[in-house]
């Protein structure tokens, strides 16, 4: 029985880390239903507003203690650029940035691109050759 | 918290959480210490699972530990949408890419690669047991060194209809949504052992820079 309690205890360490419903973990960050917002969008859910709204929230409530997670504001963004809205997009691109300053460079690539009224919203990579392996076969269809 | 009412049921479903966080020797923590990376770019699954889903799935669980943990990490969706219009959504061919590309292209300290090796649940007589396992090698995106790597496997095998214990509970309802449903769900499982292969001393991912634990210049 002994050597079974230090196990337990780790479960319940790894149970609550693991952000179970039942649990309340202590996090650092404000998550909100991040995990099931992705989950939904992954499952087929085609309304990005819908997303929108369900990051927003997130938004909202990490501003208020100061605890919105890395990439929140970012994905938030994407879904904005990917609904049209790219003036608002590059408000949060930079948003993003300020917050996380390891966030630099590719926020930098996100709001250029989104500054291009035709762009699609990507990075816009100018060799993508470089960054796959010897094979070679994928066409960049535009 | 779990409810210390009830610590028999509680304890129960983990007793059928059958798991081996790594039983090799302690990492060798040299090369990540020495790296120190403070961002982290996830890329999408690779997946050697029978489930087509699993990569989209587990994508979802894996921001939240490792940020915890005190890294940053690349916005999930974006980062995945991003390059999939850059013409790289074939995970397998991003694995076994250049990271210090993917390092240059968005930024990053450091690349996360999971291999998704088990994500199904196999039905027996009388009983059935859910089982996932994902291995992680994480890679400098400025040298594309490996700098740390580690394995999980978990198996689930709930034994009662409601143990009053929540993952018990979510597992069970995962396991009888599959018998019915074409895209099991196997995120809670996915959740936990995410959880071990990160946090555990030893073999876990050391404490990142935004994590009170960190430590600097070890």
């Amino acid at each position: 029985m002994i050597r079974i309690v230090p196990v337990l205890k780790i479960g319940i360490i790894l149970l609550c880390t693991g952000f179970v419903a039942g649990c309340a973990p202590k996090t650092q960050y404000t998550w909100g239903d991040y995990g099931p917002a992705l989950y939904s969008l992954y499952s087929g859910d085609k309304d990005l507003d819908a997303t929108a709204l369900k990051l927003q929230k997130i938004i909202e409530k990490g501003e208020v203690k100061g605890t919105v997670p890395p990439g929140i504001y970012a994905e938030y963004g994407y879904i904005l650029l990917s609904l049209g809205k790219s003036g608002e997009a590059i408000t949060f691109f930079q948003k993003e940035k300020q917050l996380y300053p390891e966030s630099t460079v590719f926020m930098d690539r996100m709001i250029a691109a989104a500054k291009i009224p035709t762009a699609k919203p990507s990075a816009q990579i100018d060799r993508p050759e470089l960054l796959a392996a010897k094979d070679s076969s994928h066409d960049q269809t535009n | 918290m779990i409810k210390p009412i009830k610590p028999i049921s509680a304890f129960a479903g983990l007793f059928l959480l059958a798991g081996c966080a790594n039983k090799a020797p302690p990492a060798d923590y040299t090369a990540l210490k020495l790296e120190n990376p403070h961002s982290i770019l996830v890329v999408p699954a690779v997946n050697r699972s029978t489930e087509v889903t699993a990569p989209n799935y587990y994508l979802t669980t894996i921001p939240v530990p490792i940020v915890e943990r005190g890294y940053y990490v690349f916005p999930i969706n974006m980062v995945k949408r991003v390059l999939e219009d850059d013409g790289l959504s074939d995970a397998d061919l991003v694995f076994q890419g250049d990271p210090t590309r993917l390092g240059e292209m968005f930024g990053a300290d450091a690349i996360l690669y999971v291999t998704i090796e088990r994500w199904d649940a196999r039905y027996l007589v009388i009983s059935t047991t859910v089982t996932v396992d994902f291995s992680y090698v994480l890679k400098s995106g400025k040298t594309g060194e490996t700098l740390w790597k580690n394995q999980v496997h978990l198996e689930y095998t709930p034994q009662t209809a409601s143990a009053g214990n929540p993952i018990a509970d979510l597992v069970v309802m995962a396991v009888q949504a599959a018998l019915t449903k074409a895209s099991p769900d196997y995120t809670p499982l996915a959740i936990t052992a995410n959880a071990t292969a990160i946090n555990t001393p030893d073999h876990g991912l050391l404490p990142g820079p935004r994590n009170p634990q960190y430590k600097a210049g070890q």
